[in-house]
Parts: C-alpha cells; sequence; structure tokens
C-alpha cells in the first residue's frame, strides 16, 4: 500500500508561518499609507498624469510661472499617463511616500472623493476667495459642498469649423450665437458621399457639451439622474443627427477621438466640437481656415459645458498649508496668463483670458468669452466611471436608431444604481 | 495554549514521528529502513524553493484574494467588511454579470470548437507532406507571438464600416454589415478575431501529435483497403486523442480568461454584447473601484473554469486513447 510521506511538525509550522507572513505583509501593502510629507531635499512632489513629453512641460512652466512669486518653490513631477492616472493616484497615496500635491479634472472630482482634502479653510486662511475663479469650474470642484481643488483652466466646449467649406458651401458663419435648426440644416449642407458636416466622438463628453447647450442636466440633487424627461429628449436630438438627420458617421465603442481630430484636419467633417485646448494643434495642422462657434441651443444663446482641471491636496498629505502655498502660487493671475499664453490653457482667471487670446482670431476669443458668461462644470458622480463606460458600450445602438435613447439612459441608469 | 497547539500538530502527524515516542527504543520498522528519514529532509530541500513561489505567488494571493471579495475595499481608504454581501449582489443585483457569463460561454465554446476544427485541419494539412510544411508552421505560429493588442488594432481596421472585409464583399455586391457594432455579429468578430490569433498554438500540439503516429499502422490500414476518411477517423483520432485532449483543456482555460480582444475590438459593446467576464471583473477593479467585488467575481469565475476542467477531465475517459 502506498504510504502518504507525512511533514514534520516543524516543517509545517514554518510553512504556516511564512504563508501568513506573507499574507499580512500582502494585506498591509493595499491598506492606508502613512501621511505624505516633503521631500528630503524640501521639494513638493506633485503626481499628475504626465502622458507626454508636452504633459511634463506644461506641469514645469506651472511651477516656473509659481517660482516668481515664490522663488524657493521646488516642486518634483511624476505620474502615469491621463488613462492611468485615475487608478494610480489612489493606489500611490496608499503607498509609501505618497505626494502630497495632486491634480483632478472636474469631471473626476466627485470620484478622487476622499483622496483630495477640502481646501474650504485653507482658502479662508489665505484669503482666497472662490469668486476669484471661474464660477462653474469651482462648482465642479465643490465635493460634499467643500472645494477640493484650485481649477487653473476653464474650457467651455466649443464646435471648431471648416470655414472654407462654409464659404464653398455658401452659409453664413455661426459665431457668439448658434441655433440648433441653423447648426442641423449647415450640416446637411456639408454633407454629401464621404464627407460628413460633422464628426462625432465617442463617449460622453461631447454628448453632455450638446445636451448642456439644450438646458438639461443628467443629475438631481448631486444624485445620477439619466432619464429625466429633458435629458432623455437632448440625448435623442444627438442620437438623431446619425440616424435621421444623417449629418455624422456613427462612432464605434474603440474609436479614438484622435482618428476623429485628424479628420478634421483633413476636412473629412466640416464641424467637430472638442474643447479649446485643441485651438493650437488645429490652427498649425490644418490646410483651412479654422473658426469657432457656441455649441447650437434651440435659442441660439450660448449654454457652454466647462471642462477643467485644477490642482488638489492628498488627504493624508501632512503639510497641507505648504502645499496650498505651491497652489497659490502657481495660479496667480500673472501665472495662469503666462501658461496660457504659453500652452493655450483656457485660464481659470478671468484676468488672464487676454493672454490666451493673444495669436487667435477675434471671433474665438468672443466665442470663449461668450460660452463663458453662461457656462455650467461638467459635475458628475462618484459612479461617474460607470456610466462612461456603459455609454460607450451602449451609444452605437442609439446612433445606429435599434435603441432609444430612453432606453440605453433607462439601462445605464438600472445598472449603475444597481450592480 | 502553545502546549495544547502543539499536541494538536503531533496528534495530527503519524506516531512514529512524534517526539515522546521516538526515545521508546529501538523500533523494528524504523531499523529495516534506516534511509527513509534522511530521504524526506532532502525532499522538502528540494521541494522548497519551488513551494515557496507556489506559497509566494498562488496560495497568498489566491487566500489574499478570497479574503478581500468579503469587503468592501476601495483602492485607497478603509476596507468594510460585509461577509458575502459582493456574492449576493452578483446573483441577484448585478444586471450585468449573467449578461457576461452566458456572452463567456458562448465565447468559450464556440471559440474553443472553432480553433480545434482549425487548427487539426491545418495540422492535418501539413503532415501530408505538402511541400515547406516548416515554413507554414512558422507562418501560422507567428500570431501567437504577436502582441493581442496589434492583432487587434489591425482587424479592428479590417472589420470596420469601411475596412477590408466590406470592401472585397463589396466587389462582390454584398454590403457587409458594421461588424464591430451591430450585436449581432460583434461577439462572432472577437471570436474570428481570437481564433486566427491563437490556433497556430494548436497546430504545433496536434501537429507533434500527428507525427508520433507509427508509420506501420497508417501503411497497415492503406494496405487493408481503409480510405483516407475511415483511417482519420478510426486512426489518426483515436492516436492523437490526448493531444486534442490536452489542446482542448488549454484552449478552453484560455477562452474564459479572454480580455484584450474584446477590451481593444469593442470595449465590450455594442451594449453588453461583447462583455465578458474578465473585463467586467477588470472594470470593476480598476475603473470603479470596486476591488471587493471584483475579487468575488474572480472567484466565482475560477470555481466555473474548475468545474469545467475536472467535468472535461471525467469526460476524457470516453473519448482519450493512452494505447499506442
Amino acid at each position: 500500500m502506498f504510504v502518504r510521506p507525512k511533514s514534520t511538525p516543524v516543517l509545517r509550522r514554518t510553512i504556516a508561518a511564512l504563508a501568513g507572513a506573507s499574507l499580512v505583509a500582502g494585506l498591509a501593502a493595499c491598506g492606508g499609507g502613512s501621511s505624505g510629507a516633503a521631500q528630503p531635499d524640501g521639494s513638493l512632489m506633485l503626481y499628475t498624469w504626465v502622458s507626454s513629453q508636452s504633459d511634463r512641460a506644461q506641469w514645469e512652466e506651472f511651477v516656473a510661472a509659481g517660482q516668481k512669486t515664490l522663488p524657493d518653490l521646488k516642486v518634483q513631477i511624476d505620474g502615469p499617463s491621463f488613462e492611468d492616472y485615475w487608478t494610480k493616484v489612489k493606489t500611490r497615496l496608499s503607498g509609501g511616500d505618497p505626494p502630497c500635491l495632486l491634480t483632478t479634472q472636474a469631471a473626476r472630482a466627485q470620484e478622487l472623493n476622499g483622496v483630495l482634502a477640502p481646501l474650504d479653510d485653507l482658502m479662508a486662511a489665505n484669503g482666497v476667495s472662490k469668486t476669484d475663479f471661474d464660477q462653474s469650474m469651482i462648482d465642479g470642484m465643490t465635493v460634499d459642498g467643500s472645494v477640493r481643488a484650485i481649477p487653473y483652466d476653464a474650457e467651455p466646449l466649443v464646435v471648431f469649423y471648416n470655414v472654407d467649406r462654409f464659404k464653398q458651401a455658401g452659409l453664413p458663419l455661426p459665431g457668439t450665437t448658434f441655433t440648433r435648426d441653423q447648426f442641423i440644416a449647415d450640416a446637411k449642407a456639408l454633407t454629401s458621399g464621404d464627407h460628413y458636416g460633422l464628426g462625432i466622438s465617442p463617449g460622453l463628453f461631447s454628448a453632455l457639451g450638446y445636451t448642456t447647450a439644450g438646458g438639461s442636466t443628467w443629475l438631481k440633487d448631486g444624485a445620477l439622474d439619466l432619464t429625466n424627461p429633458a435629458f432623455v429628449s437632448d440625448m435623442q436630438w444627438y442620437f438623431d443627427l446619425v440616424n435621421v438627420q444623417g449629418v455624422a458617421k456613427s462612432p464605434e465603442a474603440s474609436t479614438k477621438s484622435d482618428e476623429l481630430q485628424q479628420a478634421f484636419i483633413n476636412g473629412d467633417v466640416a464641424m467637430l466640437s472638442e474643447g479649446p485646448w485643441n485651438y493650437g494643434t488645429f490652427a498649425e495642422s490644418a490646410k483651412f481656415e479654422l473658426g469657432m462657434a457656441v455649441v447650437p441651443s434651440p435659442s441660439g444663446q450660448p449654454h457652454a459645458m466647462t471642462a477643467g482641471s485644477g490642482f488638489g491636496i492628498a488627504s493624508n498629505c501632512a503639510d497641507k498649508e505648504g502645499a496650498f502655498r505651491a497652489i497659490m502660487a502657481m495660479t496667480t493671475t500673472d501665472a495662469l496668463s503666462s501658461v496660457a499664453a504659453s500652452r493655450g490653457i483656457v485660464p481659470s482667471r478671468s484676468e488672464s483670458l487676454p493672454a490666451w487670446s493673444q495669436g487667435k482670431t477675434p471671433q474665438s476669443s468672443a466665442v470663449i468669452e461668450a460660452s463663458l458668461g453662461n457656462a455650467t462644470a461638467q459635475r458628475t458622480t462618484e459612479t461617474w466611471n460607470q456610466v462612461e463606460t456603459a455609454f460607450t458600450q451602449y451609444m452605437s445602438e442609439g446612433f445606429r436608431g435599434q435603441r432609444t435613447a430612453a432606453d440605453i439612459l433607462g439601462t445605464i441608469q438600472s445598472s449603475v444604481s444597481g450592480g | 495554549m502553545a502546549l495544547s497547539a502543539q499536541q494538536a500538530v503531533a496528534g495530527t502527524t503519524a506516531p512514529a514521528t512524534a517526539p515522546g515516542i521516538r526515545r521508546t527504543g529501538p523500533d523494528p520498522a524504523r531499523a529495516s529502513r534506516p534511509r527513509r528519514r534522511g530521504d524526506g529532509r532532502a525532499a522538502a530541500l528540494f521541494l522548497a524553493p519551488g513551494l515557496l513561489g507556489f506559497t509566494a505567488f498562488i496560495v497568498v494571493p489566491l487566500v489574499g484574494s478570497a479574503v478581500i471579495s468579503l469587503f468592501n475595499w476601495p483602492l485607497f481608504g478603509t476596507p468594510e467588511f460585509v461577509g458575502i454581501a459582493n456574492y449576493v449582489r452578483m446573483f441577484t443585483d448585478d444586471p450585468t454579470f449573467y449578461t457576461v457569463l452566458g456572452n463567456t460561454l458562448v465565447f468559450a465554446v464556440v471559440y474553443t470548437a472553432l480553433n480545434l476544427l482549425v487548427a487539426l485541419a491545418v495540422a492535418l494539412w501539413l503532415n501530408s507532406g505538402v511541400m515547406a510544411s516548416g515554413l507554414f508552421r512558422v507562418v501560422f505560429f507567428l500570431p501567437v507571438i504577436t502582441p493581442m493588442v496589434a492583432n487587434a488594432l489591425v482587424w479592428h481596421l479590417m472589420l470596420s464600416e469601411n475596412g477590408v472585409v466590406n470592401g472585397l464583399l463589396a466587389t462582390v455586391g454584398i454590403t457587409g454589415p458594421n461588424w464591430l457594432s451591430d450585436s449581432r455579429w460583434a461577439l462572432l468578430s472577437v471570436i474570428a478575431m481570437s481564433v486566427w490569433q491563437s490556433f497556430g498554438y494548436n497546430v504545433i500540439v496536434l501537429g507533434a501529435g500527428l507525427a508520433a503516429i507509427p508509420k506501420e499502422i497508417l501503411e497497415a490500414a492503406r494496405v487493408d483497403g481503409a480510405g483516407a476518411w475511415r483511417r482519420l477517423r478510426n486512426i489518426v483520432l483515436p492516436l492523437i486523442s490526448p493531444s486534442m485532449f490536452f489542446a482542448s483543456i488549454m484552449t478552453m482555460i484560455g477562452a474564459f480568461q479572454v480580455f484584450v480582444q474584446p477590451q481593444v475590438l469593442t470595449e465590450g459593446g455594442p451594449g453588453e454584447a461583447t462583455n465578458t467576464m474578465v473585463l467586467h471583473l477588470y472594470r470593476n477593479g480598476f475603473s470603479f473601484d470596486r476591488l471587493g467585488y471584483a475579487s468575488a467575481l474572480a472567484w466565482i469565475l475560477f470555481v466555473i473554469v474548475m468545474l469545467i476542467t475536472a467535468l472535461q477531465f471525467v469526460g476524457q475517459r470516453r473519448w482519450v486513447n493512452y494505447d499506442q
């Protein structure tokens, strides 16, 4: 008979101890980390998205601009790509040597609730007022009633268009006013064969720009409310641009927004809704005259959705006062003017706006000012990532007319609330 | 307490190795086999590196994820113990769960069947004395070693609305569907891409099985008047059944873990048409910040894969032939 060899007690206990110790070590590594502090050389760590050399250059410019008011400001810049940032920022704060300075988009501020410290007391103590900054962005950065980040830009979604194509078709050029009827008529006139009047990006961002202009919202008292009739009707109007009006191609879930921007630059689509941060790229690469208009609304008067980002402080930062001084230095009027002029961000302080307008057409400056005159930030919920993911999955069925907006939004609302 | 714990441990081991009994005079069995204890120590020593690796990289993460699955565990913040609430929610309150489970099962079954069929056909063809069979083997294996993301991107271009596939169909007057955005075709497109990507591996496995078939047996069958189909059905297939079994197990396990193809080709859409267990799990863990729920999903997937593999092992007695 085969006898199973038995391990000695010593061996067993050693194995059990090893397993137990590594389990505890593994789990402990996942728990909360120690509190953040300044680096050994006295510099602060800024953890942010660094997708490219251009991103790094932008952050370095913020630091250089901040050093003009705070000469001993030293900031180390570290971070993953934009896509990875939202996950990694949380694990980075859980690990050893967590950073003090963070960045967030207004649209992701809710998701980082718990990661970002409330700044209201620091703002009051240092004489920083909410009214110094674009109101919509301060709203966007407010989570549970407290401001979590000082916005550095306030970028209203706009419609870029190909002036040459408009002129060839004999259409009047839109600007600070744009009705939906005019928009659809223009887009139809500019659609023929492989050329479309409009480019539609995948995902929710540009969709919400159009629904905001329509006057509807996807939140009720801060909670997700995708199924309210006004929002459903605006979303159906947006889906119908492809299915009923035939002025745009349905985006696929895996279509990248770069592809669409390239199609616009190539002249394959005549209009594209995008953030004004693309102005520089479009003006430089396009072979045609670049136009800019507000996002169309039923009345024609602008109601813009702003997107933008800001600097925040990690909730486990030990020296919040020091971190806030750094943020103040990097977001002065002069600092924002300097970065607006060099990097093309639309600054969150209206006094810095003239710096953005340098080298751009008077019409585009007027469109930005008109848009910011009536703007709402892209406010979200803590579960927004689920909403965004589900919308990307379902949208092509909406654009193809296989399902209605009411149906799709109902599904998303129930799956996010339930699952 | 320490003493009773020690007693408990001692009690579970063989009396012959318990310290108290060792000193009670010569043990006849032990005297006749004096080298047995030394072998055990040496074996333990040789096993130690593997055991340590297995413990650190398999057992600990496995136990860790089982523990995490009982918590609401955010990436940053304090975990909260919720018992089996994550499992309850999966089966009663997550409308996506049954859809992704169904998609994964359909994917696994269709993909494995197609993969084995194509691989068997190609392996038989390469084994039939075709010229440059080595070169073809390399060509068919190339997609296996090419990064999946690159493969998926190429297929994305081919299958898009104005892609190569619809361009070819248009030349014969067929208006092709939108392969990736039409819920009737999306999963099939993902399966087609996955089969193309991975059947080369099974060609190698089945090719080795075919090469091992003794020529004499096939010769004898031919002399006895067995046709090609008869030889395939009654001689070749039974003789390569161990290779087929290995290939089907490995392919099926891989199929349940499908992730990159839907992620890059369709992002799980349109709707939930191509959403799979691992994609759902990944998103819950790393996009929706629910590590506990993701761990619970991982455990259910683990149990399903284990059950199906066990079923395959039970079923093999009927069709796998180990006699040469």
